[in-house]
């Protein structure tokens, strides 16, 4: 009861922030008075009903949102995969510092000029967003690897579990937290790099090429229905990634499978 | 016969053993007593292969099951009483991991996880996984701190049963659980670690 209280009361203090920017939104919108250059609420609530009629929305958003979860997936494969390589091989790991701190030091505009030159601007948003996320989920999954009990490891090795249980019982809880905060984080910026991937490298269908466009022909209420746009879908994303977190951790800490 | 033979194992610079030997029997209950923080652990941790020695050896081991029960209770907190004595056993044995339980006290608690027991009950949590797991040699480090007087006199029981067929290895500090579970003390010297002494008790 307190705790569905809670929760109302944060969702109803949510609404009423966003209600307030709005009317900031409106505010600076009369103040400005170009509805050109600066649109209000309703300018872009409507260009953004228009848009959500085309093919073309749909078309963008759906290869945008495939390459981004390509490149992320991708980035989760090998992210885990290099850190698991590392924490049984010092040596990988010295191997793979070098690139993982440069890479993680790179702007994203620099990578994608840097990688446009090499790949088709079609896949420039997975390789860049998947360089961008690879070294978070890697340097996430080797300190879950790391932060492993020690004590629980050597009661592993006295009782002479299976590699399997090991994994399953000892590693994964230990690496779940992080492994989660990464997900988390590195969807939100897959997002965000592939879409500037898209705007540098103007991929037919994209919605950073119809940001782009927008830009060019200076239709600010397209640019703005497009920012609501990437904003929405990384909210949905995130929640969407959160409820599948909750759910990989409670399969993982309450199941017994595996015993 | 197990052999340790001239072991020296050293830590930031200090040696815990030095040219250290001892010989144990295949068979009986054997105390390493010492008091507590003088190292004694390390001859446990030796025995079970998790201490490296830099020179030495130790033979008369090849082939034997080990069950080591740690100083800690190194519990899985997530699982609960009867999942973590599943956890150490093959699939075949696991329909005994509630007999053990039960010989311990913690039948009514199977289905609870290590947070939600006492110091006492997850210490005996520990045993049982111990026990459950056998051996032909049982390593015991401290077994029955953090127990009360009853549980402890119940406990030792169960340990002497189920250890009475092979080895028993125990590390302790304190004399009476030597006198009552063991037929033979070694009591240790601080460290380096030397035998000062080796006791028969007679029983």
């Amino acid at each position: 009861m307190k705790l569905s209280t809670t929760n109302a009361n944060s969702k109803l203090t949510m609404i009423i922030a966003a209600a307030a920017w709005l009317v900031l939104w409106q505010l600076c919108y009369v103040w400005i008075g170009k509805p050109f250059l600066f649109p209000s609420p309703l300018q872009v609530l409507t260009r953004f009903a228009e848009l959500a009629q085309t093919s073309l929305f749909w078309q963008s958003v759906a290869a945008s949102l495939g390459k981004v979860l390509l490149a992320f997936t991708l980035a989760l494969i090998c992210g885990c995969l290099f850190a698991a390589l590392a924490a049984a091989i010092p040596l990988v790991r010295s191997f793979l510092q070098p690139p993982i701190s440069i890479i993680r030091s790179t702007p994203v505009a620099s990578f994608t000029m840097l990688v446009l030159v090499w790949v088709p601007s079609k896949w420039l948003p997975v390789v860049v967003a998947f360089l961008m996320v690879l070294p978070m989920i890697y340097e996430n999954v080797y300190k879950g690897i790391l932060n492993t009990d020690p004590l629980l490891l050597e009661m592993g090795q006295v009782y002479g579990l299976s590699w399997w249980k090991k994994l399953r019982f000892l590693y994964l809880p230990a690496i779940l937290p992080f492994f989660t905060s990464a997900c988390v984080n590195g969807l939100g910026f897959a997002w965000k790099s592939g879409i500037a991937a898209e705007v540098l490298g103007l991929p037919k269908l994209a919605i950073g090429r119809q940001i782009h466009d927008a830009k060019i022909y200076v239709e600010i209420p397209d640019l703005f229905a497009w920012t609501v746009t990437i904003i929405l879908l990384s909210m949905l994303l995130e929640k969407l990634l959160l409820k599948l977190t909750q759910q990989l951790n409670r399969r993982i800490l309450l199941s017994k499978g595996g015993l | 016969m197990i052999s340790i033979r001239n072991i020296s194992i050293k830590f930031n610079n200090e040696f815990i053993l030095n040219d250290f030997s001892l010989d144990i029997p295949e068979k009986g209950a054997v105390c390493l007593f010492a008091p507590s923080g003088s190292g004694k652990t390390t001859i446990l941790r030796l025995l079970c292969g998790l201490n490296q020695p830099t020179s030495g050896s130790v033979s008369g081991l090849e082939g034997k099951r080990l069950a080591v029960l740690f100083q800690e209770n190194r519990l899985l907190p997530h699982l609960s009483a009867l999942d973590n004595l599943k956890l150490v056993l093959s699939k075949e044995r696991q329909a005994e991991a509630p007999v053990w339980l039960e010989k311990l006290g913690l039948g009514a608690d199977a289905a609870k996880t290590p947070l939600q027991l006492s110091g006492g009950m997850n210490r005996r949590l520990a045993i049982a996984r111990t026990l459950a797991y056998g051996g032909d040699i049982y390593l015991l480090d401290e077994p029955f701190q953090g127990l009360d007087e009853d549980t402890l006199r119940q406990t030792m029981k169960v340990v002497q049963d189920a250890c009475k067929d092979s080895l028993l290895i125990l590390v302790t500090h304190r004399r009476e659980e030597a006198q009552a579970l063991c037929d033979r003390i070694i009591t240790l010297g601080q460290r380096p670690l030397q035998i000062l002494s080796v006791e028969e008790i007679k029983k």
